[in-house]
């Protein structure tokens, strides 16, 4: 049940942050061309570019906590086995999620709130600055959620290893 | 020092040893810290959300996600394949060739791809058979690749010199990115000299290839499109076409059409990993930008910032007593702290000294990056070391002693670069005009 949540939440997040790439990309491309080849600089593309950054890094947070990609020193972890390993990934996931629910989830829920009661726009595009920060809270609860995927079941989680991903990439360059 | 300071400090370190994420590690420390300094708990949480979100809201930033898609889509297709070909042509004459050959292909790759791990992979598993091959000391030559894995970074175009532009207040990236390739090329220059003294002695094969005008123009023909990455994204700041920011995209661009259309090698399944990677490569480091933001804009408003000023000045206001002092702490916490979280813990804190005594921000920033390029491929912690000896087959142990001289000409480079600023700041104010 928590693992069918986990891949739906994990689908959900990819899309949403090919999307946000993917109009991003094009939009800055679109600041080069409307002013070189249209003559007719764009307004939008420089705000937009940067509220698609915002959205890509929060909700990117949360997914890297999924794929447990966050950058750690483990010099503590690598010492440990079995149960003792376990209660520690346990005790850094407790620690992740106080943050999460703290500072992501009621911070940010609170500063989305107070950005639509005083109604605050954006300067080029006019959109509620609340849509902005809307990002904040919802990577919140989906790396909250992550955490809890790691109290409940420690031995299915993985950290990601940059040093294996490095050589299983080339492995398969290679062999192409 | 104030409690805030203390908190800060202490909460960092204890999370840190602990095994929590760096982000984690500096945003918990600064929430606590907040708390003595905020009237109400719920201010210091809102804050702190809304911190991280304004601090991701500059248009210098956007340039980071875009630079590590087109890094991303580099890593495939065999574009590794055919730098190392290039540099094959580049420095095949050299003695201690195969060794010469893996310093330069790092250099170029490195610059292109903005990974020094996806670097040392590449280049290791396509030299090190060769290597063998020929006989040469394995561990002479993993020492080499951990070693030049580094220099791509500081060559343009560099996430970290962006990350840098905006954590020191808006130093500009154009003018960064053009001081960052003499120190960038002196690094790999520093390897390479040292590889040929080794190969003088007899270390290493001092058999040589050549290349005829044909093969070598082929060759350039080959790697040409890779190449050009390069010269659009360099040209086009330089000539003033397009920003940094800009840039990005359109190499972004150039590389999905180089893979899609060109290539062929890029299928929208790959395209779609490289996205997904890309994205969490981004929020990894931007995450951390966002809590280190809000760490320096903390230390900043409770005079923390002065405060140690004040007392590093107190020890010394010689800058090149000072600069000798930064440097030898850079290399020692450089040992253990990544690029990003080095760059985003120590620039607000020593910047305002370097540039009391009147050292050039861009200047600084190529010293700190420098110090830092050298600081991941040291042991004890550094994912290229471990990627280099895996891929050569060679055990950490053995690779760790050829490493020291190496090191000791890097550093003898980074002294050149330090208290020589015209290496820095020469280039740009030919290209540019400007220096700052």
């Amino acid at each position: 049940m928590l693992f069918t949540i986990k891949a739906a939440l994990d689908r959900v997040l990819q899309a949403a942050l090919i999307v946000c790439f993917s109009t991003l990309s094009l939009c800055v491309l679109w600041q080069v061309i409307s002013r070189y080849l249209l003559n007719d600089p764009s307004t939008f593309t420089e705000e937009y570019s940067r509220f698609a950054v915002i959205w890509l890094s929060l909700l990117g947070t949360a997914y890297a906590c999924g794929r447990i990609e966050h950058m750690a020193y483990t010099m503590l972890e690598e010492k440990l086995t079995g149960a003792a390993l376990h209660a520690h990934m346990r005790a850094v996931a407790v620690i992740v999620l106080a943050f999460a629910l703290a500072v992501l989830i009621y911070g940010g829920g609170k500063l989305v709130l107070r950005a639509f009661e005083v109604e605050q726009l954006s300067a080029t595009l006019e959109v509620p600055m609340g849509y902005v920060y809307l990002c904040i809270p919802i990577a919140g609860v989906a790396a909250a959620f992550y955490q809890i995927v790691i109290i409940v079941a420690p031995g299915h989680a993985r950290p990601a290893d940059e040093v294996e991903q490095a050589i299983e990439h080339v492995e398969k360059e290679l062999q192409s | 020092m104030s409690t805030a300071l203390w908190i800060l400090t202490i909460v960092f370190i204890g999370l840190l040893m602990f095994g929590v994420p760096v982000s984690f590690c500096i945003g918990i420390g600064t929430l606590l810290a907040l708390f003595t300094v905020t009237p109400t708990v719920d201010a210091a949480l809102i804050v702190s959300a809304q911190r991280i979100a304004s601090s991701l809201d500059s248009f210098t930033l956007v340039a980071i996600p875009l630079f590590i898609l087109a890094g991303s889509i580099m890593n495939t297709g065999g574009i590794a394949a055919r730098l190392i070909d290039l540099a094959k042509v580049l420095v095949g004459w050299m003695p201690g060739s195969l060794a010469q050959i893996t310093v330069v292909a790092n250099a170029l790759f490195g610059a292109i791809s903005g990974s020094a791990v996806a670097s040392a992979a590449a280049v290791g598993s396509v030299m090190s058979p060769l290597q063998r091959k020929a006989g040469y000391n394995m561990p002479i030559c993993a020492a080499a690749n951990v070693a030049a894995s580094p220099c791509g970074l500081l060559i343009p175009p560099s996430g970290a010199l962006i990350v840098y532009s905006l954590i020191s207040g808006g130093t500009p990236v154009d003018v960064l990115f053009v001081a960052g390739y003499i120190p960038g090329i002196l690094m790999a220059l520093s390897v390479m000299i040292w590889l040929w003294i080794v190969a003088m002695r007899g270390d290493l094969p001092r058999e040589v290839h050549r290349y005829s005008m044909g093969e070598s123009m082929t060759i350039f023909l080959r790697a040409l499109p890779a190449l050009a990455m390069i010269v659009i994204v360099m040209g086009g700041i330089v000539a003033g076409i397009f920003t940094a920011t800009e840039a990005a995209g359109v190499a972004a661009f150039y590389t999905f059409v180089l893979g899609k259309f060109f290539y062929r090698s890029l299928s929208w399944q790959t395209l779609a990993r490289s996205i997904l990677d890309a994205s969490v490569g981004t929020a990894v480091v931007m995450l951390m930008v966002g809590v280190s933001m809000t760490m320096s804009w903390l230390l900043a408003s409770t005079g923390s910032v002065q405060a140690i000023a004040n007392a590093i000045i107190a020890i010394s206001d010689n800058p090149y007593t000072l600069l000798l002092m930064f440097n030898v702490l850079m290399l020692l916490l450089g040992t253990f702290l990544d690029i990003t979280p080095g760059l985003l813990i120590f620039t607000p804190i020593f910047l305002p000294v370097a540039v009391k005594l009147g050292i050039s921000p861009v200047h600084f920033g190529i010293i700190i990056v420098f110090n830092l390029c050298i600081g991941i491929a040291t042991p004890p912690v550094g994912s290229t070391l471990f990627v280099a000896a895996r891929v050569s087959r060679v055990s950490l142990t053995e690779l760790t002693r050829p490493l020291l001289p190496m090191f000791a000409f890097e550093i003898a480079a980074l002294m050149l670069v330090t208290y020589i600023p015209a290496l820095s700041l020469w280039l740009p104010e030919v290209l540019l005009g400007k220096v700052s």
